[in-house]
């Protein structure tokens, strides 16, 4: 490992010790490693950890600083010298009060492909343009940066994304997901957690929930098309002023339209409300449906971040 | 020479299904043109190819690997009535689960039996052919999913059982809303394509569920 790489980690050890203190009374033991590895390395990393930080750096390296359990077993092809490595994988096995006080900082080429698995944990991505596949149960999960591919699952931890991923797809069922940039290829999808996106463009989006709402405010290029499904959650929609296409309904709820000043009809079944709206030519299209929730159309221009 | 036959005809001729005599006059074509004879070639060659086909692909191994583990030992079953719809309520056996058991009955529903919305009931109609299209096309690998995962129960933290048990009765409430919108409003495909959402979502739930419960 290289001297510059050697002080970082020395500072990450040493800004991971201030640990809360229910967690101070774990006793831990630090551990580091590295080894060199191809620039778009598969790294897998599973177990129990109470935090991981990803970090992508301009090196064909990985280094890897943690703070583990005693008693926890922590195991990878980590150390192994020779030529560089085009797959590391690594576990942490430890009791579920242990794994809480377990950190991990993980330094991988930028255009490695990490793929994490935890139980309750909080990770971190940043400065990775490769792949992306992180997955936890409980915790959070933080990402920022311009992943080529990025997939987040979570069962109940909140996801947030900053960044521009290629194609990207977050999965949460009682988190919530918030969305910050643009992507070619998205989809969103909670049960009831709620979704949040805005702030980039995107030209294919799935954006789906049971019951939780849905504030879309995304600028979506020409030609852009974007499906929002939901059972009851409130859908929110920003769409731009020039052009657009619109197909909204709603099986029982109601349709706020504040972006023209046509009002929503009955549906064809008498049932709930549906509208139509088409403006300029070419212009991105947007297809909602609900069962029962309420669907509000706003001016991109009108949204307030 | 006679007509070139359509490509029903000779998919026909090539099946063995065409009367006798219209295959001798296909046959005597096939002498005198050389375009249809190439095409009657190609055709035999296709179908030697398709024969030479495995009858089945083995998915990935990492796929599901517990659900092909279970279609492989013959363990498929029609739906079952009356179902129940907490996802971890296998029998508990052993005292320590039993224990755990009573600890998560005191919060939750996980372990409580009650019907689904696809359960019959007897003397019920039958739902209309859409309802049953749906409930036919997700039915079996949602029933799959959820008793793989039972099965699982002890080994999955209780956190997870709880916070997947909260997200299935949000989502078999909408199916059940849904479905009985359509029963009552059966060619309505948007509630059609509604009730196949939210089964999806079920089966995304289950399938990540399944996944979780795997790896730890």
């Amino acid at each position: 490992m290289r001297r510059s790489a050697v002080v970082a980690a020395f500072v990450a050890l040493a800004g991971m010790t201030a640990l809360p203190s229910p967690l101070a009374a774990q006793k831990l033991r630090s551990e580091e490693h590295g080894r060199a590895v191809t620039a778009t390395a598969s790294i897998r990393i599973s177990g129990s950890f109470g935090s991981l930080r990803v970090i992508g750096w301009d090196r064909d390296s990985l280094a890897l600083v943690a703070l583990v359990p005693y008693g926890a077993r922590f195991e990878g092809n980590f150390d192994d010298k020779g030529p560089p490595a085009s797959g590391v994988k690594m576990f942490l096995e430890a009791t579920e009060v242990a794994a809480a006080a377990a950190k991990l900082e993980l330094r991988v080429p930028t255009r490695a492909r990490v793929w994490a698995k935890g139980s309750v944990s909080n990770i971190e991505a940043s400065g990775i343009t490769g792949g992306l596949d992180l997955n936890v149960v409980g915790g959070s999960i933080r990402v920022s940066g311009n992943p080529r591919e990025l997939t987040v699952e979570s069962m109940d931890g909140a996801i947030t994304v900053t960044g521009a991923p290629e194609w990207m797809r977050l999965k949460s069922a009682t988190g919530d997901i918030t969305f910050h940039g643009g992507c070619v290829d998205g989809g969103i999808s909670t049960i009831s957690g709620a979704i949040h996106a805005s702030g980039g463009s995107v030209e294919r989006g799935k954006i789906e929930s049971v019951t939780g709402p849905i504030v879309f405010a995304e600028s979506p290029v020409p030609g852009a098309a974007i499906d929002f499904n939901t059972h009851s959650g409130r859908i929110e929609l920003y769409i731009p002023r020039k052009f657009a296409e619109v197909d909204a309904a709603t099986m029982t709820g109601t349709i706020e339209n504040g972006y023209t000043s046509i009002p929503a009809i009955t549906s064809r079944d008498k049932r709930g409300q549906e509208i139509g709206i088409g403006i300029g030519n070419g212009g991105p299209r947007y297809y909602v449906r609900s069962f029962k929730g309420t669907i509000v159309l706003r001016a991109l221009t009108d949204f307030k971040k | 020479m006679t007509e070139h036959p359509t490509l029903e005809r000779l998919g026909d001729y090539v099946d063995g299904v065409l009367p006798a005599t219209e295959a001798k006059n296909v046959a005597q074509h096939f002498d005198a043109c050389q375009p249809c004879a190439a095409q009657l070639s190609r055709l035999h060659a296709l179908l030697a190819e398709v024969a030479a086909l495995p009858r089945t692909i083995e998915p990935p191994p990492e796929l599901w690997t517990d659900l092909r583990k279970t279609l492989e030992a013959g363990k498929i079953s029609p739906l079952r009535t009356p179902r129940t719809a907490g996802l971890f309520r296998r029998t508990a056996t052993r005292p320590w689960v039993v224990a755990a058991a009573i600890v998560l009955v005191a919060g939750s529903v996980v372990f409580s039996r009650r019907p689904t919305s696809r359960d019959s009931v007897a003397g019920t109609p039958p739902p209309p052919p859409l309802v049953s299209r749906i409930d036919r096309h997700y039915g079996p690998v949602l029933d799959h999913l959820a008793a793989s995962l039972r099965e699982r129960t002890s080994a999955t933290p209780p956190k997870t059982v709880a916070t997947v048990n909260q997200s299935l009765r949000i989502v078999d409430s909408a199916i059940a809303e849904t479905r009985a919108a359509l029963i009552q409003d059966p060619d309505n495909q948007r509630i059609g394509e509604m009730l196949s959402a939210n089964y999806q979502r079920k089966l995304d739930l289950l399938k990540r569920a399944s996944e979780l419960a795997t790896e730890f």
